[in-house]
């Protein structure tokens, strides 16, 4: 099957896709946060994916769906045209200078903020965030979704929200923070460090 | 094109569909009540979806500036809501043992559910953020709800009707001409609806209570009816609000601008900020505290509205309360023996962003050379240097002493006041719907010194052993020294014990208030006091933080007292886990060793993935997740274990971050080949001190731990009434 531009990660059907295989494990509505989407294409998108038997659903008291083999399949083979399509050489050297030195400096602050109720820091390593976002963005337009996730959890936590910086599975910023890193991995076909 | 023709003339029953309508009614138990339980639910949406109805329309005649035309529907939409109160009336005459026997049949159904309900908050005004957030977690959220984001509710109608009108909330109700006067018995409607739509949070809160049983006030238990209590602090119109209490204060100009805290008077929370009412309340139960007094809120907002300045009058008032101060304690401000002040903020609620402390207000180098050359007195000496750059503008050699400290008092109170409207303050004002016009109280306190002569100290007495928990007084006692030497470390503070033996009548007195207050605040208490040539002043009081142990002991023998109730104990202590000295470490294997990274211990199957803990959860076993490292693919198991293991990462890694967060037990770094090793066993896991032991050492009864006295080990004694609680 030729690859179109289309059927890159950009549609509906894709998207989800990938957030997919990016979270592991997604309810509807945390598809639609992610993604951008609204909830009755996500809809759409997975009817249409559950037809073509990629997509399996969980139920019980942690709902949500998942990828099958084939829904994977499928995946590997839209990240393969999508490396194909960008310079994985400049995005790699972001990654290896920038994030990981970046990555550190956030679990450390999550760290201290646990620890001590410190977050100071925070507004540095988020502009520091925003650079790389765009340098990311500059290639594929996905991960400036990124930046308006970020900032809304940063302005919950800085309204007083606390739990908005570090709570799993709320959009927390450093579930969102998970998610890029998984993502990048993905695209760049690296391993997470043994330590992260 | 063919004209259409009803098959049988309209009348009142094909009207209305009532045959549709009355076979919606279809209970799925025998219970005669069930019916009236479906007949309620179903016309209390009928009424939602009218009630939806008439704000669409409301919005609209705003939008076209039909003011008169919304007002009366406004009043209509009252009328409504106070229906639906009814509705709860009949309900509530159903016997909560009804409810018990077609209750299961409801399955996970909940009236929390009511899509049209969380409609109607967003209609009405409330932030998008909160109604979201609560409809996400109930299953509420759907594309209709979303629908009703983009469109502007009634609080956001108003506000763009009020800017076209080229006017705020607060001109209308400060101005008087007539159009104003419209405005303003628009708004008032508006402010009715508040009030009936939260009496109606309040009257479905004592049905849950009453009817539907299950829940006493007060029990942590039922998160469904905490719920629905707290619900009654949300509210459509807060501007609405805080501009008719401003224009309230300003027909009524008769709350003091400073309050002297010497029982002579008597103010309320509002006016006195958090620090000056708890002073209050202090001297009313007869405590001793450094003599002091409160500019109070209403002299803030006269700051702000004379375009922040001091005004003569309050400055006046500011003058004649130093004097009083003066007087009570027989020294000087500016002068010798010195008077030294703190100056605090007290908003009525508190916040972060407020400038909060200003200490030494009032060391002149007259005061330093007294108190250098009768005392000693370190760190005085760094304080007047900071101060010197904090009030740079005045020269001191160019004004009497006196003269520079009340200058410098001055300052401090402008900068407590300014700190109202800081960025962080105000951002975090708006995300909490705290008024802007509540303003922030000044409390301006003598200093005692604890470092005046050899009968002089400071010491931190906490009620009870704040490590074991046992009801005997704790602490530390620092002899002729001040506060800042306690907290820099400077000095190495003695047992509270050496007071006992240095100042028996003091430390007496010390552990009489501390019982007093405890009786008073229903709490064990950390208390900071001075001892001042032989009297002693409490400064500070506040909760006292604990250890786990200390906490369950506490919240047991608080009950056994009767200072709280069972209810009351189990909320303190959320989840009672066992701590590592009742484990006999030398009978136990140890399997491996990590890094402790986040403090617990909890037994259960070792599963290799998330997918695994799951299943073994849903089979009704506890598990425990094991990972080689954590990605996001793993998150939902956190979710589900009882503990996590990795092979890999240290205290800053994922897993120990969301594993706190979640106050899961968490050992890190275990090495390589440890998930192999585990899986499938059950194992027991110390956060604390990174060991994993082969069985479940928890629920082994031989390694309970008990409290040294021989009485029951409270964890125990919290375990059952938490059980009982839940039945």
């Amino acid at each position: 099957m030729e690859l179109t531009e289309n059927a890159r990660l950009t549609t509906p059907e894709t998207a989800v896709l990938h957030s997919l295989r990016v979270k592991g494990r997604a309810t509807e509505s945390a598809l639609a946060t992610a993604t951008g989407l609204s909830e009755v294409d996500i809809s759409g998108a997975l009817r249409e994916g559950l037809g073509s038997g990629w997509y399996t659903q969980r139920t019980g008291r942690l709902a949500g769906w998942l990828l099958t083999p084939s829904g994977r399949d499928r995946w590997s083979e839209l990240n393969a045209a999508e490396r194909a399509a960008i310079d994985l050489g400049a995005l790699s050297e972001v990654y290896d200078n920038e994030f990981l030195a970046l990555n550190r400096e956030f679990k450390d602050l999550c760290t201290r903020w646990q620890l001590a109720a410190d977050a100071s820091g925070l507004d540095r390593i988020d502009e520091a965030l925003t650079r790389l976002l765009a340098l990311f963005a500059a290639q594929l337009p996905r991960f400036a979704r990124y930046r308006s996730r970020f900032s809304a959890a940063l302005r919950r936590f800085t309204e007083g929200e606390e739990k908005a910086l570090l709570q799993p599975l709320t959009d927390s910023y450093h579930d969102i923070w998970l998610e890029l890193h998984e993502d990048l991995l993905l695209l760049l076909d690296k391993q997470r460090d043994p330590d992260d | 094109m063919t004209e259409q023709l009803p098959a049988e003339p309209l009348n009142y029953t094909s009207y209305l569909d009532l045959d549709g309508l009355l076979d919606h009614q279809r209970p799925h138990t025998d219970v005669p009540d069930e019916y009236l339980f479906i007949v309620t639910h179903q016309a209390l949406e009928l009424w939602f979806a009218e009630a939806l109805h008439e704000i669409d329309q409301i919005t609209d005649d705003l939008a076209a500036d039909r003011l008169a035309e919304a007002g009366r529907k406004v009043r209509r939409l009252c009328r409504i809501i106070e229906l639906c109160d009814g509705h709860l009336d009949v309900l509530d005459t159903m016997p909560a043992r009804e409810f018990a026997e077609f209750r299961p049949a409801l399955g996970s159904a909940s009236g929390l559910q009511s899509r049209q309900f969380r409609e109607l908050e967003l209609a009405s005004g409330m932030a998008e953020r909160d109604v979201l957030r609560i409809a996400n977690a109930v299953g509420a959220a759907g594309p209709r709800l979303y629908d009703r984001t983009r469109q502007p509710s009634l609080r956001q109608a108003f506000g763009h009707f009020l800017a076209r009108a080229n006017t705020t909330v607060r001109q209308v109700y400060l101005a008087d001409d007539a159009r104003a006067e419209e405005i303003r018995a628009f708004a008032e409607t508006l402010v009715e609806y508040d009030i009936a739509f939260n009496r109606w949070r309040y009257r479905h809160y004592l049905l849950v209570l009453h009817a539907i049983g299950g829940v006493s006030p007060g029990t942590a238990g039922s998160t469904g009816a905490r719920y629905l209590r707290d619900s009654t602090n949300n509210w459509f119109f807060p501007e609405i609000w805080s501009a008719r209490s401003m224009a309230e204060d300003t027909l009524a100009p008769t709350a003091p601008l400073t309050v002297p805290l010497d029982g002579s008077v008597s103010a309320d929370r509002t006016l006195l900020g958090g620090k000056g009412w708890g002073l209050q309340q202090m001297h009313q139960l007869d405590i001793p505290v450094p003599p002091a007094f409160t500019i109070t809120t209403r002299a803030c907002r006269q700051y702000f509205a004379q375009g922040n300045t001091i005004s003569d009058g309050l400055w006046t008032e500011v003058l004649e309360q130093v004097e009083l101060l003066e007087r009570r304690t027989g020294t000087r401000f500016g002068g010798t023996p010195p008077l030294l002040v703190s100056v605090r903020s007290g908003a009525p609620v508190s916040m972060p962003g407020m400038m909060d402390t200003l200490l030494n207000v009032g060391l002149t180098e007259a005061a330093l050379a007294w108190l250098g050359t009768e005392r000693q007195a370190p760190g005085l000496r760094d304080a007047l240097t900071a101060q010197a750059g904090a009030v740079p503008m005045f020269a001191a050699s160019s004004v009497s002493a006196r003269e520079h400290a009340l200058r410098e008092l001055r300052t401090a109170i402008t900068r407590i006041f300014d700190s109202w409207h800081s960025e962080r303050a105000r951002v975090y004002r708006a995300a909490n719907h705290v008024s802007d016009d509540l303003g922030t109280a000044v409390t301006v306190q003598a200093m005692v010194l604890g470092n005046l002569d050899e009968r002089s100290g400071t010491g931190v007495y906490v009620t009870r052993d704040p490590v074991t928990g046992a009801p005997e007084p704790f602490g530390e006692w620092l002899p002729q020294a001040q506060g800042e030497d306690l907290v820099s470390g400077s000095r190495t503070p003695q047992p509270l014990a050496r007071l006992r033996a240095a100042m028996p009548e003091q430390y007496e007195q010390l552990v009489g208030f501390g019982q007093l207050l405890e009786r008073a605040q229903r709490n064990v208490l950390e208390i900071e006091f001075t001892i001042e040539s032989g009297t002693l002043y409490l400064l500070q009081v506040r909760n006292s933080s604990s250890s786990p142990a200390a906490a369950a002991r506490w919240a047991v023998d608080l009950v056994r007292e009767g200072l709280i109730d069972i209810s009351e104990a189990l909320a303190r202590v959320p989840e009672p886990q066992r701590q590592t000295m009742g484990l006999a470490a030398g009978e136990l294997t140890v399997l491996a060793q990590g890094i402790g990274v986040s403090p617990g211990i909890r037994a259960g199957r070792v599963a290799g993935s998330a997918e695994e803990v799951e299943d073994l959860v849903d089979m009704g076993e506890a598990a425990l997740l094991a990972r080689s490292t954590t990605s996001t693919h793993d998150i939902h198991g956190f979710l589900a274990a009882e503990g996590v293991i990795t092979e890999h990462g240290g205290s800053t890694s994922h897993a120990a971050v969301v594993a706190r967060q979640l106050g899961l037990p968490c050992v890190v770094g275990c090495g390589d080949g440890t998930v192999a090793k585990l899986a499938g066993q059950v194992v027991t896991i110390d956060g604390g001190t990174g060991r994993i032991y082969a069985g479940d050492i928890v629920a082994d009864e031989a390694a309970v731990p008990e409290s040294g006295d021989g009485t029951p080990d409270p964890f125990t004694v919290l375990s059952r009434w938490r059980t009982e609680a839940n039945h």
